[in-house]
């Protein structure tokens, strides 16, 4: 079986899953594998999502989504572990992206026409391609950086020549 | 293993096996029209020996295994402090607990049914409803779970594809597809007809059952392959379910991750039944010998709500 994706996105953080579900918003299919959370260096303690951040998340639909779970409406505030859990669970039932975890990318090869990888849960092996890549590891720590670097990262990914 | 169809195979779909039109512009039961009276007082008849099986898991109000978020329940009165001083006075006998509960029912970890409001494509519902007849002020104010607030009662079979291989799980990579289907049909000595509900189980729920909260459900698994979807159409399934959430993963489709949900629930008008719990009716349909039983299941009555928690009953 082999796995044909517009976006694949890697590495933990908050920023992660926000590239996911902003990917989401703008109706890109996205696979989101081995996303792990709580890795910033205070992953528990609530902090105020600045209000660039806020913008990037308003227009698809991500803040309604965390609503329920704010420790301060105004400015929304809540940790960086709850921001990631709660948007994981919305991308796992998410038509539009797919979370695969406990498993790893191996063998990723990136060129200008996309990746090509292989995906493995350490059985078996499925031949990953993909458009374009958001690699989260080197994502800032402060949560609202994270959120405006996946939006940029996304839109870096809408605006390539002969997306899908 | 048969040749999966093309995605542009499974593009066509949504409007090869469209119900659209079909039962008029205001449909809103989709494929459940194919369920007759005459159906219900049928399936009645397959209960016989008394016995009743849940096919839900239990909804956590701590974590669900595989789930990140865990369902809120604030208290909002409970039995503590009863014999605290001064808070019992000579009228105090009378005491009571009550809840808070919020969750979100759609995923892989709670058993639910999918409304016809859950899913779009291309801006719109099953029967050409748009899209924007879900918002955030109203919720659903068309194909809500209300259109099956008298409940779905009729033939339930259940097809046990992880039996058929002998195995306790099916692998990821082995889709489930119609050869199987007939093939499980044959074992089990039924028939899939219109009206009835089809459970199909993959074991995936063994798994769950046995790894508990380690469990992770986020993960490449089986499933029914697209392929089951003219199938599902020609055989006239008023409703499907599965301990998976239906679709194999991953699909192998670049622009339909969920072809079953997806050309199912918006061309077709299938109702979903995800995440079930098929071990112990698995289990009860070895002991008796019979894959058939009457199936009934009443959504809560939520307006304006895209699905249901719900528990499925099979009755034998």
């Amino acid at each position: 079986m082999n796995i044909d994706t517009p976006l694949l996105i890697v590495g933990g953080g908050p920023g992660a899953v926000a590239a996911a579900e902003i990917a989401s918003g703008y109706s890109v299919p996205c696979l989101m594998v081995g996303h792990v959370a709580g890795i910033g260096p205070d992953p528990e303690f609530p902090v105020p999502l600045a209000a660039e951040a806020v913008a990037a998340l308003v227009p698809h639909g991500v803040l309604d989504v965390l609503r329920p779970y704010l420790a301060v409406v105004d400015p929304p505030t809540l940790s960086p572990r709850v921001f990631e859990e709660v948007l994981k669970q919305h991308s796992i039932a998410d038509m539009n992206v797919t979370v695969y975890d406990g498993l790893e990318v191996v063998e990723r090869e990136v060129s200008e026409a996309g990746v090509n990888a292989v995906l493995t849960d350490g059985r078996t092996r499925w031949s990953l391609s993909a458009d374009a890549l958001i690699d989260t590891t080197d994502f800032p720590e402060n949560l609202s950086e994270a959120v405006l670097r996946a939006a940029a990262e996304v839109l870096a990914v809408l605006s390539r020549p002969g997306r899908a | 293993m048969p040749t999966p169809p093309s995605e542009e195979q499974v593009l066509a779909w949504f409007d090869d096996l469209s119900n659209w039109g079909r039962w008029g512009s205001e449909d809103r039961l989709g494929t459940l029209n194919h369920l007759t009276p005459a159906k219900r007082v049928s399936a009645a008849q397959l209960v016989q020996e008394g016995l009743s099986v849940s096919c839900s898991w239990d909804i956590r109000t701590g974590q669900q295994p595989g789930a990140t978020v865990e369902s809120q329940r604030y208290m909002l009165s409970t039995g503590l402090g009863l014999s605290d001083e001064g808070r019992r006075n000579w009228m105090g006998r009378a005491g009571g607990a009550q809840e808070f509960i919020g969750m979100v029912f759609h995923g892989l970890d709670v058993t639910h049914l999918d409304s016809l409001a859950h899913l779009f494509w291309d801006g719109k519902m099953y029967n050409g409803a748009p899209a924007s007849l879900v918002s955030d002020r109203q919720g659903a104010l068309q194909h809500d779970v209300l259109a099956v607030s008298d409940g779905v009662v009729t033939r339930g079979v259940l097809l046990d594809i992880a039996r058929l291989r002998g195995v306790d799980v099916l692998d990821a990579n082995d889709q489930v597809y119609p050869e199987d289907l007939e093939a499980a049909e044959a074992a089990a000595g039924v028939r899939l007809e219109p009206g009835d509900v089809l459970l199909m189980r993959t074991g995936e729920g063994g798994a769950r059952r046995s790894e508990g909260k380690k469990y992770n459900p986020n993960k490449p698994r089986s499933g029914y392959q697209a392929a089951c979807l003219p199938w599902l159409h020609e055989r006239g399934i008023s409703m499907i379910g599965s301990d998976v959430a239906q679709d194999c993963s991953p699909a192998g489709y670049r622009t339909v991750t969920m072809p079953i949900h997806m050309v199912g629930i918006v061309a077709m008008g299938l109702w979903l039944i995800d995440n079930c719990q098929l071990e112990n009716l698995a289990a009860t349909c070895e002991r008796l010998g019979r894959w058939e039983f009457q199936f009934a299941l009443a959504p809560i009555r939520f307006q304006g709500v895209t699905g249901s928690p719900t528990n499925p009953l099979a009755v034998f």
